[in-house]
C-alpha cells in the first residue's frame, strides 16, 4: 500500500464517516478493509493536526477532524472544512464509469437511455474531454429489435423471435420469456426461457430479425444461469488440433483458443501455425473447414474433417447436376 | 518486513496530510520555512538534505493526487500555495434513476486495472453522498474488457495527447516500428483500435491492439499536438468492410444462410439456366473480393449455391473440391 493511496482513501473515508456516524471502529474499519486499530490510529493522528494554532490557542476548532470514541464502541468524525469532500476524480476513473455508461445505452429501453445521457452528461462536466477520446460500439443488431428486446424484458412480456441461426443454421422463430441482456466480447446476447424446449437459451441479438411482442405475459423461471466471463471458455469440450497456412493465421484472433506456435517454415511459402482449441462445437469447427479449405490441415483428431468433406461433396453433386460442372 | 513498510507508508501518509492542511488552510503563499514549523515530521527531522528529498517527493505526491501546487518568490524566501480546491470532487448529485445506470456502469468493466478503476470512483461518489444500488437489476449487464496489454499506455497516451512508438505486425504479417500521434482508441466487435496519425506515414491510420508487439512508449511533453475535430464513432464504424460494389446471384434453400439473405435482396433470374430444385430462392447478394464470398458461400454447401457470375461459381467448385482434397480422406 503506497502512501498515495492511503491519503486518496483517507480523504473519502472521513465524509464518508461523518455521514454515517453511529459505527463502531470494526465496523468502520471493515468497509474499508482495514484493521481496526489501525483506523483509530489514523483517526488519533489526523484529530492532532491543527493548522491554526492562533485558533487552538483560543479554544475554537482548529484541528483537522474532531473523533470522539464513546462507550458503546461507536464513535463520530466532525470534519473541518477542509476534508468534506473526496478527491476528484482521476482520468481513469472517470473514463472507467464514462465507457461503462456508454456501454449501457445501447442495452436499455429508450426511457432508460435519457437516465444514462443525464448521468454522462454530469460526469463529463468533472472530467474535461479526455473521455470523448475513448469510443465503444458494441454488435448490438438493430435499435428497433433491440429496444423491443429492453422494453419486453422491462415489462415482462412473451416474444417471439425471428433468430438466424450461425454455423450452417437456419432462420428459426422461437417463442421465449427474455430476462436480461448481456455483453460479451463485443457483442449482445439475449437470455431468455425456450417456451417449447422448456430451458434457458442465449441469443445472439445481432442474429435477431424481428422481435414481436405477444399477448401473454413471461412467465417466472427463477434465476438464469450466469453466462461466463469470457465466451466458450471450454474448459470442459473436447479439443482440436489445427495447422494453419498463413492465410489462414487470422483465425487465432477471432477463435478461442487454448495455445499457438509457429512451426519451422521449411518450403518457403511463410511459417505454419499449429493451434489447440476448445472444440466449441461440430457444426462450428465444420463450418471453419468449409471455409478455410486447404489452408486448415487437421492434426487431431483426424475424423475431424469427415463432416466438411461430405458437405462438400453434396454441393459439388448439386454443381454438377445443374450446371454439368 | 511488509510491516515496517507499511508503517512507513502510514507515517508518509498522516506526513502528507499534514502538508496538505497547512497548505489548505493557508490564505497567504507559505514559506518554506513556515511548513517546516508547521509539520511536526519536518520539524522533527530538522532542515537538510533529508529534509530537502523528503520535501521535494512530498510535493510530487501532492501532483499525483491532482493539486496544483503554486511556487512563488518572497521575501522569506520560497513560497507555496495549491491555486485551486478542484482536486476534491465538486458538488454532484445524481437522480435515483443515474444512480442506477452508475450501479450498472461499475460493473462494466471486467478482469483488468480499470474494474478497479471504476470500483474507486464509485466509492468517492458514495464517499460524496451519492450512495448506489446495492443489489442492482440483472437486466441489463454491459461488459467491456481490455484485455490487450498496449491499452493502458496508449490510453494514457491519448488522455494526456503525447506521441507514442510501438512495433506493429500488420495482417499481412511484416512487422515495423511506428510513430504515432494518438487521437481516439475505439472497441469495436471485442477489439480494441487506436487511431491516430501516423508521423512516418504523414496520414491518419488505424492500429489494432492485437497486432501491437511492444509496450507503447509515450515521447515528448504533454499537449503536444492538436487532435482534429472529427466524428469519433463514424470513424471507429468505417474500420468495417465497405460494402460490396458486385453483385452475385445466389440460390438459397429455404430458410438456411440467414445472413447471406439479409445482407441479400430476393430477385427473380429471367433468362436461359437451369431450373433450381424445389425450395430455392434466388438472391442478390453484393460482395467485394470473389475468394471471400467463395468461402462464406462454401460453408453452406449445397444449401447456398452460385448462379451468377460463372467466375465466381468456378471459383467456389475449385474451392469445395479443395476441401474434399484436404479433409476427405479415402473416398
Amino acid at each position: 500500500m503506497k502512501a498515495i493511496d492511503d491519503v486518496e482513501r483517507i480523504f473519502l473515508m472521513i465524509p464518508w464517516l461523518e455521514q454515517h456516524p453511529g459505527l463502531t471502529l470494526a465496523e468502520a474499519a471493515d468497509h474499508f478493509g482495514i484493521r481496526p486499530e489501525r483506523l483509530r490510529h489514523e483517526l488519533e493522528q489526523l484529530s492532532m493536526i491543527g493548522a491554526d494554532p492562533e485558533a487552538i490557542a483560543q479554544g475554537r476548532f482548529g484541528y483537522l477532524i474532531d473523533f470522539e470514541e464513546f462507550d458503546d464502541g461507536t464513535f463520530v468524525v466532525r470534519p473541518s472544512e477542509y476534508v468534506q469532500r473526496p478527491l476528484n476524480l482521476t482520468a481513469d476513473q472517470a473514463l472507467s464509469l464514462v465507457i461503462g455508461l456508454r456501454a449501457l445505452q445501447p442495452l436499455v429501453s429508450s426511457e432508460a437511455t435519457e437516465h444514462v445521457a443525464s448521468a454522462l452528461a454530469k460526469l463529463e462536466r468533472l472530467t474535461g474531454d479526455a473521455a470523448s477520446r475513448v469510443v465503444v460500439q458494441v454488435a448490438s443488431g438493430a435499435d428497433e429489435v433491440r429496444r423491443t428486446l429492453a422494453e419486453a424484458i422491462e415489462d415482462g412480456c412473451r416474444i417471439q423471435l425471428s433468430y438466424d441461426g450461425a454455423n450452417r443454421g437456419m432462420t428459426t422463430h422461437p417463442v421465449v420469456d427474455p430476462v436480461s441482456l448481456v455483453v460479451r466480447g463485443g457483442a449482445a446476447y439475449l437470455q431468455a426461457w425456450n417456451v417449447e424446449s422448456e430451458g434457458w437459451r442465449t441469443y445472439k441479438v445481432s442474429r435477431v430479425a424481428r422481435a414481436r411482442i405477444l399477448e401473454d405475459s413471461a412467465v417466472d423461471h427463477g434465476p438464469a444461469p450466469a453466462l461466463p466471463e469470457t465466451w466458450f471458455s471450454g474448459q470442459e469440450a473436447e479439443r482440436v488440433t489445427l495447422d494453419l497456412a498463413p492465410e489462414a493465421h487470422w483465425i487465432v484472433e477471432y477463435d478461442p483458443t487454448d495455445e499457438w506456435h509457429d512451426l519451422p517454415d521449411t518450403e518457403g511459402r511463410g511459417p505454419t501455425r499449429r493451434v489447440t482449441m476448445p472444440l466449441v462445437s461440430e457444426t462450428y469447427l465444420t463450418s471453419r473447414l468449409l471455409q478455410l479449405a486447404d489452408a486448415v490441415a487437421v492434426v487431431e483428431p483426424q475424423d475431424a474433417g469427415e463432416t466438411a468433406a461430405r458437405v462438400a461433396r453434396d454441393a459439388l453433386q448439386a454443381y454438377s447436376l445443374l450446371w454439368g460442372a | 518486513m511488509a510491516t515496517a513498510r507499511s508503517q512507513v507508508a502510514r507515517a508518509n501518509s498522516l506526513r502528507l496530510f499534514e502538508l496538505v492542511f497547512v497548505l489548505m488552510s493557508a490564505v497567504q503563499p507559505i514559506t518554506r520555512r513556515q511548513i517546516i514549523d508547521l509539520v511536526s515530521e519536518y520539524r522533527q527531522t530538522g532542515d537538510g538534505p533529508t529534509l530537502q528529498r523528503m520535501f521535494e517527493r512530498d510535493k510530487q505526491t501532492l501532483r499525483e493526487l491532482g493539486m496544483n501546487l503554486e511556487t512563488s518568490e518572497t521575501d522569506g524566501g520560497e513560497a507555496y500555495r495549491l491555486r485551486d480546491r478542484s482536486f476534491t470532487l465538486p458538488e454532484i448529485d445524481f437522480t435515483p434513476q443515474e444512480r442506477a445506470m452508475l450501479t450498472l456502469a461499475g460493473r462494466v468493466w471486467s478482469e483488468n486495472a480499470m474494474a478497479r478503476e471504476s470500483q474507486d470512483a464509485l466509492r468517492k461518489l458514495a464517499a460524496a453522498g451519492v450512495e448506489l444500488d446495492a443489489a442492482p437489476s440483472l437486466a441489463f449487464q454491459p461488459s467491456v474488457s481490455a484485455r490487450e496489454q498496449a491499452f493502458q499506455p496508449l490510453w494514457e497516451a491519448t488522455a494526456r495527447r503525447r506521441r507514442v512508438r510501438f512495433s506493429y505486425r500488420t495482417s499481412t504479417g511484416t512487422t515495423s516500428e511506428r510513430h504515432v500521434e494518438p487521437w481516439m482508441l475505439g472497441s469495436r466487435s471485442g477489439s480494441w483500435y487506436l487511431i491516430g496519425f501516423d508521423r512516418d506515414r504523414q496520414e491518419r491510420r488505424s492500429f489494432k491492439l492485437s497486432r501491437i508487439t511492444s509496450e507503447p512508449r509515450a515521447e515528448g511533453p504533454d499537449a503536444s499536438y492538436e487532435v482534429p475535430e472529427i466524428d469519433r464513432a463514424a470513424l471507429l464504424a468505417s474500420l468495417a468492410p465497405a460494402p460490396g460494389t458486385q453483385q452475385a446471384v445466389l440460390a438459397i434453400r429455404g430458410e438456411y444462410a440467414p445472413m447471406l439473405r439479409r445482407r441479400g435482396r430476393p430477385m427473380v433470374v429471367v433468362g436461359d439456366g437451369p431450373e433450381l430444385p424445389e425450395g430455392y430462392r434466388t438472391y442478390e447478394v453484393p460482395f467485394n473480393r470473389e475468394a471471400d464470398l467463395a468461402a462464406e458461400v462454401a460453408t453452406h454447401g449445397a444449401d447456398v449455391l452460385v448462379v451468377s457470375p460463372p467466375a465466381l461459381r468456378e471459383t467456389v467448385i475449385d474451392h469445395l473440391q479443395r476441401v474434399v482434397a484436404a479433409h476427405g480422406g479415402a473416398s
